[in-house]
């Protein structure tokens, strides 16, 4: 039970929309496929259920290469973005009609139909059309009309993207607690980091089409290994830094780095590199390097979020600093500022 | 308000109103009184039960044909993206408007006993309903095409991935949502075919007759006025029911869908199935839609021995001629009619639609309704009703060389009104009054600011009228007087002509007036507004 992409690409017409992606899904694991939209992730998708014919590469199933096998017959669910939800048939013929294409026969059709409602909660709605439901709704029946059938492996395209923001939420808990339930592979599409992290047990990272990295969440969160992936999961403050032995040096200060490996060969030497600060890892400190001047501060209930400006040396600097302290600093005030250690990842140049 | 109703006003009482109504006495009370018997008897003779049957499933065959045959292309055209699609599209319009006696002496070329391969189908029911396909395939093409790629690609995809086979997806989920659509172009198939003229009595012969060639043959050559009359009443009676019945279709049954994102929308055939199915089609298309015109042009060059310009010269040369009049004098009478009706039709109709467009609800409603009745009755109806009722005013207006003109602005006057109207509604009210708080007249303000924005609109409206004119055939039939044929006309009086000379002079005409309405509609096409276009 386990999918396998090698070097899957899908070209449209001149442009490559995915590039030789490799990618491994095991047997109730759930993947996380982020990415900005244009990304291919959607396309991704697309190829996996045979929607899209690959311009070169395999994908497999179980060791077998799915090439020609038909759409119909890959027994992989896809929840569109949008649902696409047949809207001339009720919530349960849409329910039903996985049902009917395959084998199964009736009476358990009738069985299954009422259990996938009831797991997401829309036991009443059967002779509804999609028309007269909310957007949260509609989301619950295409849910469920991709579980009908059994799928062996699950994929969702950005199944929150349309509705708002407090719905998605609560959506996004409820989602987890599903999929926690089912023990079914998953490929979670999304392009927002929060869902992204949430649900995958490992998190893949997509940019123009390529897979630029796949984490677990918690490691893509503490260490991101590119500057694209830490300003994608909004780690903004990244600065230009040298490397010499075990110590990092920017105009921010001159630090030791714990985490650094030296065996790295980007840490070998006099080297130029970014450097990323996490948000949270700035002290109130008196005696601290770092002279900053608040820009503004938004308080966020368990802290408060401000934009300091800081002379960089060789010019200004913007950076967010994570204020967990009270009373909050006002704008226009003067701050010292110390940083830890622990909160600096190193980036490679790019 | 009422004043500028006025004119419009006049014009379809008398020119509409009052001969269908004419027509109505005269088919359900002959002699002054309403005698249920005498009709009776006349609906009761076994030929008129013959024509009524024929003319319903004659209608119904081809319109199930055309849905068939064009429903492939609907495909093609809604949902794949290919070299020419554009012009394609645009090419695939010209059967629908070109005239009907142009149609008809295409496929006599193509069919009929002087057929280049030999065919000899003319008079049989073949001929009509492969014409009757010919017309219409743009209908269902446009029709269900553009609904086509506006029903979500995603929607077949996810019935795809759920299990189901192409022709399931198909057939479970596409096909239900272009229902509506299939049923609005089949609608307005039917109503096309059932009242078909110039095709059925041109290449139906002698045998065949829908309800509108009875009327004809029945009013002009057998002179049965009264039996003509409650064939009317008849053929009036169904299209109410028709309009009635489409009218109800079209309120129910809309499925709303989101619409498709452009990139999704249309694409390229991917797989060599998609690229046969595509190449297939067009191949289709071409002999369908592009190899009767080719053959009716390839006829009008076709000389003994030989292609040359014979034919065309013959037409300039009245003593070789086989009408009355030298043939060039029929496409100067066009062309002169054609502009009089369009000047009669878009001054009218800009009026009208001022009023519809501006006017209070009841008012509005009213003229809108009254305006579009001429598009529920037939030419024939409206040439039969000039001959009847004109005939008994003070005035004879049948000897006017006005009277053609007027029956061709009738008939254009309902797709003027229906150009400028929509057109008219979307000028922001907003203008008037700036306009008015400026100092100007309404007749100022109707100047300066509704005729600039109404101006491309109305030019459409004028090219429309102006095509309609120039293919009228069904109406001018009747009242056409022996020394002014049009083009139509004299196409129609060469086909009845005995020789190769005669025939190769149709050919020729109708190769004239197939150019020059193509021209016309090619015109109307570059001043397309960027409102929703009309069919």
């Amino acid at each position: 039970m386990t999918l396998k992409l090698s070097g899957v690409t899908v070209r449209f017409d001149s442009t490559v929309a995915v590039d030789r992606v490799d990618l491994v899904v095991r047997e109730g694991e759930r993947l996380s496929v982020l990415g900005p939209s244009g990304s291919g992730k959607s396309t991704l998708l697309r190829a996996i259920c045979g929607l899209e014919p690959l311009a070169a590469g395999r994908v497999e199933w179980d060791d077998r290469d799915l090439e020609g096998m038909p759409v119909h017959r890959r027994r992989f669910g896809l929840m569109f973005q949008d649902y696409a939800l047949f809207p001339h048939l009720t919530v349960e013929q849409n329910v039903r009609f996985g049902l009917e294409s395959g084998n199964s026969p009736l009476p358990a059709a009738d069985d299954r139909v009422r259990d996938v409602l009831e797991l997401v909660g829309l036991r009443g709605y059967e002779k509804r059309l999609p028309a007269q439901l909310s957007g949260g709704e509609q989301q619950r029946v295409a849910l469920a009309r991709a579980l009908a059938p059994r799928p062996r492996l699950l994929m969702l395209d950005e199944p929150l993207g349309a509705l708002d923001r407090s719905l998605r939420r609560s959506l996004l808990d409820e989602l987890a607690d599903t999929f926690e339930g089912l023990g079914l592979a998953i490929i979670y599409v999304t392009h927002d980091q929060e869902e992204a992290l949430a649900i995958g047990d490992r998190v893949s990272v997509m940019r123009g089409g390529r897979i630029e990295t796949v984490l677990p969440p918690q490691d893509l969160w503490l260490r991101p290994p590119t500057e694209f992936v830490a300003r994608f999961l909004g780690l903004t403050n990244i600065v230009d830094a040298r490397v010499h032995g075990g110590r990092v040096t920017s105009a921010l200060g001159t630090f030791e780095l714990p985490a650094v490996d030296d065996d790295r060969p980007e840490t070998k030497g006099l080297q130029s590199h970014r450097l990323l600060i996490r948000a949270d890892a700035f002290r109130l400190q008196p005696d601290g390097p770092i002279i900053a001047v608040v820009r503004s501060a938004t308080f966020r209930g368990d802290h408060t979020l401000l934009r300091v400006d800081i002379d960089e040396g060789d010019g200004a600097a913007t950076l967010e600093v994570q204020a967990d302290w009270s009373p909050a600093p006002r704008p226009g005030e003067r701050l010292r500022l110390g940083i830890d250690p622990a909160g600096l990842v190193l980036l490679p140049l790019t | 308000m009422l004043l500028m109703a006025a004119a419009p006003l006049a014009f379809l009482l008398l020119f509409f109103i009052f001969p269908v109504v004419t027509i109505l006495l005269k088919g359900l009370a002959p002699d002054g009184a309403f005698e249920l018997g005498r009709v009776l008897e006349i609906l009761g003779r076994p030929f008129v039960r013959e024509v009524a049957w024929f003319t319903l499933w004659q209608a119904l065959l081809s319109t199930a044909l055309t849905v068939l045959v064009a429903l492939p292309g609907a495909y093609v055209f809604g949902r794949l993206d290919f070299p020419g699609r554009r012009l394609l599209n645009a090419a695939a319009l010209v059967p629908f408007v070109l005239p009907t006696v142009v149609v008809a002496a295409a496929f006599l070329a193509l069919l009929g006993p002087r057929s280049p391969f030999g065919l000899r189908l003319e008079h049989t029911i073949w001929a009509i309903l492969v014409a009757h396909v010919f017309y219409n395939y743009a209908v269902v093409l446009r029709i269900v095409g553009g609904v086509w790629a506006q029903v979500d690609p995603r929607m077949e995809e996810a019935a795809r991935v759920l299990g189901a086979t192409r022709w399931q997806a198909f057939r479970r989920v596409t096909l239900p949502l272009l229902r509506p659509a299939i049923a609005s172009a089949a609608s307005i198939v039917f109503l096309f075919t059932f009242t078909s003229f110039g095709v059925i009595l041109i290449l139906g012969g002698p045998q065949f007759a829908t309800l509108e060639v009875e009327i004809y043959r029945q009013a002009a050559q057998l002179l049965d006025l009264r039996v003509a009359a409650t064939l009317t009443v008849v053929q009036l009676v169904a299209l109410a029911a028709l309009l009635f019945v489409q009218a109800r279709f079209q309120e129910r049954g809309a499925i709303r869908t989101r619409a498709a994102t452009p990139r999704l929308g249309r694409r390229r055939p991917r797989t060599t199935g998609e690229r046969a199915f595509l190449i297939g089609n067009l191949g289709l298309m071409a002999v369908l839609l592009g190899l009767p015109l080719a053959v009716l042009i390839e006829r009008s060059l076709s000389v003994a021995g030989g292609y040359g310009l014979d034919y065309y010269f013959a037409l300039f040369n009245s003593q070789r001629s086989a009408l009355f009049v030298p043939p060039l004098e029929a496409i100067r009478n066009s062309l002169l009619f054609a502009a009089m009706a369009t000047v009669i039709s878009v001054s009218l109709g800009l009026l009208a639609a001022q009023v519809i467009a501006t006017g209070r609800g009841g008012l509005s409603r009213a003229f809108d309704v009254l305006l579009s009745l001429p598009l529920g009755t037939s030419a024939v109806i409206l040439g039969f009703g000039f001959l009847v009722a004109l005939g008994t005013l003070p005035v004879d207006l049948r000897v006017s060389p006005l009277l053609i003109p007027i029956a061709h602005a009738l008939v254009a006057l309902p797709f003027v009104v229906r150009a400028v109207v929509p057109v008219m509604r979307s000028i922001d009210q907003r203008l008037h009054e700036a306009a008015a708080v400026l100092g100007a007249s309404p007749g100022r303000t109707w100047r300066r600011i509704d005729l600039p924005i109404i101006a491309r609109a109305a030019l459409i409206g004028a090219g429309f009228s102006f095509a309609v004119s120039l293919g009228e055939f069904g109406a001018t039939l009747f009242i056409v007087r022996p020394d002014t044929p049009t083009m139509p006309i004299a196409i129609f009086r060469l086909l009845g002509q005995p020789g190769p000379l005669a025939f190769g002079q149709a050919m020729a005409m109708a190769t004239l007036l197939m150019i020059i309405t193509t021209a016309a509609v090619v015109a109307i096409d570059r001043v397309r507004v960027p409102a929703r276009g009309a069919l």
